[in-house]
């Protein structure tokens, strides 16, 4: 593993396998297992009772350990690690997606990585389902909403939908 | 009367010390001709007296005849006297409790009478009054019956006219309620539209297909996320 020097949250580059603040919250909860898993080790590695064997790590720590170059092999690297992870998750912005289907995770992973390319890179979403949206998707970031959903553009369409419908039926009286 | 009288037996004499034979036949025969002669005499002297005892028999058996129908004419005149004097006294008695009977039956008859009397008047007076009080009723009713035909004679008007005005109200609310529905049903129209849109495309619009039309609408407001992001 790639040692870091500084670690710092607000730097971390998210991997796109990393999607909602439950992986965040999963990544957390790993380090701390692998920590206490290595601690255990060093331990028992000092007192010559079994021998050293690194913990098998998931493919999303390995994927972040990896784009972020981090080292978890010291108990300090592991302590200041799951310090920033919990920063990041209370920090990380949020953004609510709610969608008419049922969110398939390979569609989430490219529009997390779009959030993280275009608008912030460390963004992370939540998935609401609801499906009198029709389609599209409705946002909710910390401060707004944006409603992307096809309701929504029939809604604006209804006007216009109706004076569609006005004519069609006047031009069937006519005839 | 010493007619019927047996004579008395001679006294005995004392039995002869003697108990020779001659001595004894001799007083037999001599007892025995004074008896014969004895009876002579005493069928002359019964013969005799027979007659005059016959006659004086008969005498004193009509004697007694006469008295006695004398005596039993007195008693039975007095028997009768005494019967006659009972009748009368139980005649007037009875005439008295008859008379005092006819009397009590007079008073009761009269009291009856004037019993009857009173509850005759009493009866005819209540009947009067019951035959005035229904009549009243009567009329009461009679008065009452005319007044509500009267009213349903003027609801009935009063329904006949709100019939019409109702019937003309319904019309012209039908006119009203067909336009209305007409236009909501134009208006609706479009949510109708909408709501097939949603039931046809709900299910079948899946999110990887959306993904496209999606990024460009979030890069269409790339910048309002951005900003808020930012924050």
């Amino acid at each position: 593993m790639i040692k870091s020097a500084h670690l710092d949250h607000e730097h971390f580059i998210l991997p796109p396998t990393i999607v909602s603040k439950v992986d965040v919250s999963r990544l957390v909860h790993e380090v701390e297992l692998v920590d206490s898993e290595l601690t255990a080790a060093a331990l028992r590695t000092k007192s010559h009772m079994t021998p050293h064997t690194n913990p098998t790590l998931s493919d999303q720590l390995n994927d972040f350990l990896q784009q972020n170059a981090l080292s978890i092999g010291t108990s300090r690297e592991r302590t200041s690690l799951i310090k920033e992870l919990r920063l990041l998750k209370d920090k990380a912005p949020v953004v609510h997606m709610t969608f008419a289907t049922t969110a398939d995770r390979e569609s989430l992973e490219y529009l997390v990585g779009w959030l993280r390319s275009t608008i912030h890179k460390q963004s992370i979403v939540t998935v609401g389902v609801q499906p009198s949206l029709i389609g599209g998707v409705y946002v909710r970031t910390p401060n707004h909403v944006h409603d992307f959903s096809l309701r929504n553009k029939l809604k604006g369409q209804h006007e216009l939908l109706l004076k569609e419908l006005r004519a069609l039926t006047k031009g069937k009286k006519h005839v | 009367m010493g007619l019927f009288q047996s004579k008395p037996e001679p006294a005995k004499k004392a039995p002869i010390d003697e108990n020779s034979d001659g001595v004894q036949r001799f007083f037999e025969n001599y007892f025995k001709d004074l008896r014969g002669r004895g009876e002579k005499q005493f069928e002359k002297a019964t013969e005799k007296h027979s007659d005059s005892f016959k006659k004086e028999l008969d005498a004193t058996i009509k004697k007694a005849n006469s008295q006695l129908r004398v005596h039993i004419a007195k008693q039975l005149f007095e028997q009768f006297e005494d019967s006659d004097k009972a009748l009368k006294t139980a005649q007037a008695e009875s005439l008295t409790a008859l008379n005092r009977n006819v009397q009590s039956l007079e008073k009761q008859y009269a009291d009856l009478g004037t019993t009857l009397e009173k509850t005759v008047n009493r009866q005819s007076a209540m009947f009067t009054r019951t035959f005035e009080e229904n009549m009243a009723r009567m009329k009461t009713m009679q008065e009452a019956q005319e007044a509500a035909l009267r009213s349903l004679n003027r609801n009935v008007e009063a329904l006949e006219l709100q019939q019409k005005q109702l019937s003309v109200m319904l019309k012209d609310n039908v006119a009203k309620q067909e336009a209305t529905i007409i236009e909501a049903f134009e208006e609706n129209m479009a949510q109708v539209v909408e709501q097939y849109l949603v039931g046809t495309l709900g299910d079948h619009f899946d999110l990887k297909s959306q993904l496209p039309l999606i990024i460009d609408q979030m890069e269409a407001d790339k910048k309002a996320l951005s900003d808020d992001m930012k924050l």
